[in-house]
């Protein structure tokens, strides 16, 4: 699949829709993704970049798709594999993430979210998931998962699931590649996972629009926010989006490794800055998994963050720009 | 004189007798030992050849062995096949580090080659040539389009 072609067929048949001046949004990986250049005349080539990426994604980290590079890995527990470098990346993002969480955020979780009923894509899911028999709390299994050049060794009994830091690495991989390719300030989302890159000297602020998910969004509930992001990354993680039930009980995709169920937090959702789309991920599911306690855990870090509670009221770590935060006209 | 032996006596007579026992003592002895030595050298021989066979068995055995395992890591990686996708196009090697080490890009010489078979896109379109911003004051740009972070 060259880029043009993806620039024909973005996603699964959906088109691009323009969003603004030099911006493009379309679905794919099961999110939504927009993408947003300065130099409005290349954003159909920024776009195509960021499908062609994401595409690839896609073929090497998905565990819906059973010819992916994830998939064999996890089929073949216990052995080396080779794989798609895309992959390798994506694990040692995965592997960065758990070792700064101290384990809160869990990449080799995969069994338990197929066992949760989540064992396709989530459009497919259907809300009376077949319940099978739930795994029982385990020592993590992370620090066995083995990298070495191309090849790795997912530990013996346990699934790779990269829900967590997929769309963010994703998006950081997108926003480097169209930087790379098209020297033009660009900022790309992947499902709230947001990476903006520039030149040097060419940077650009860009408004981001925050919320719980996108009905609150569209309603401008409370919580909604628009803030302001030059570099680096933004992300949101929630429990109020990808809900279903397993046999009557309501689950969400953000698992507690602690406790092998999903997560039981005060937080309808968490944004944070960081270097990256995949640090800042990081801490947002982090702080969703260690609940109450995420405000000062992640205020220790450093990390500005911004908590929305079930009931809408709203928390800050002092590092957030609170003062650059606007409302959504 | 009681030492001198006299041809035709009897004394003479038992000491041949003597001699031609013991010369046949001592050939016998020769013999016995020749044998012997023969016998100890051939048993040796037999024993050096079993042993070389007993390693080469064992060298054999160890090869069949090692085989095995070659056969058996083989057959571990059968799923260990990279797979060739046409879509791997776009996504270089340093681009993968940068976003796996989570900083920035790095700059890099332009003829850095990509981490797979790669299909160029498309030539970048001629920018548009900036207007002189001495001629009149530059408008004010538009606000960029927000992009959304939200739970998905």
């Amino acid at each position: 699949m060259t880029p043009r072609t993806v620039l024909e067929r973005p996603g699964a048949g959906a088109a691009y829709s323009p969003g603004g001046p030099g911006q493009r949004r379309w679905r794919a990986l099961g999110t939504y993704v927009h993408v947003a250049v300065s130099v409005p005349q290349r954003a159909d080539e920024a776009a195509g970049l960021v499908a062609a990426v994401l595409a690839e994604v896609d073929a090497a980290c998905s565990r819906f798709r059973p010819d992916s590079d994830l998939s064999r890995a996890n089929q073949f527990a216990g052995q080396w594999v080779s794989v798609s470098p895309v992959l390798v990346g994506a694990l040692r993002v995965a592997v960065r993430a758990a070792a700064s969480s101290g384990g809160l955020v869990d990449p080799t979780l995969g069994e338990v979210m197929v066992a949760g009923g989540y064992d396709r894509t989530f459009a497919a899911l259907t809300p009376s998931a077949t319940a099978t028999g739930l795994p029982s709390p385990r020592p993590a299994a992370w620090p066995e998962l083995r990298i070495e050049g191309t090849r790795v060794r997912v530990p013996r009994g346990v699934a790779l699931d990269l829900g967590a830091t997929g769309k963010a690495y994703a998006a950081d991989l997108a926003a480097l590649t169209v930087l790379d390719r098209l020297e033009v300030p660009v900022v790309v989302s992947v499902g709230g996972d947001v990476r903006a890159a520039a030149p040097p000297g060419l940077g650009v602020t860009w408004p981001v629009d925050v919320a719980p998910d996108l009905a609150a969004l569209a309603a401008k509930a409370p919580g909604v926010c628009r803030v302001p992001l030059s570099h680096g990354g933004l992300a949101t993680s929630s429990i109020t989006a990808r809900r279903w039930l397993r046999a009557g009980s309501a689950w969400h995709h953000v698992v507690d490794p602690r406790t092998a169920r999903p997560a039981d937090t005060p937080w309808a959702a968490v944004t944070a800055y960081g270097e990256c789309a995949a640090d800042a991920n990081t801490a947002t599911t982090a702080a969703l998994v260690l609940g109450t306690a995420a405000p000062e855990w992640l205020a220790a870090r450093g990390v500005a963050a911004r908590f929305v509670a079930a009931d809408g009221t709203v928390r800050h770590t002092p590092h957030w720009p609170i003062d650059l935060e606007e409302s959504i006209p | 004189m009681s030492g001198l032996l006299l041809p035709g006596t009897t004394e003479h007579a038992r000491t041949v007798r003597r001699d031609r026992s013991v010369r046949a003592m001592h050939a016998i002895t020769g013999t016995v030992t020749a044998a012997t030595v023969a016998a100890v050298g051939a048993v040796t021989g037999l024993a050096a050849t079993t042993t070389a066979q007993a390693q080469a068995a064992k060298a054999h055995t160890k090869a069949a062995q090692q085989a095995r395992a070659d056969e058996q890591a083989r057959t571990d990686q059968a799923g260990a096949e990279l797979v060739q996708r046409p879509a791997r196009t776009v996504i270089t090697e340093h681009v993968v580090e940068a976003a796996a080490a989570g900083g920035r890009l790095a700059s890099r010489s332009r003829s850095a080659g990509p981490a797979a078979p790669s299909t160029p896109v498309a030539a970048p379109a001629p920018q548009p040539v900036a207007p002189n911003p001495v001629a009149k004051p530059a408008a004010p740009k538009p606000a960029p389009a927000p992009v959304t972070s939200s739970g998905s």
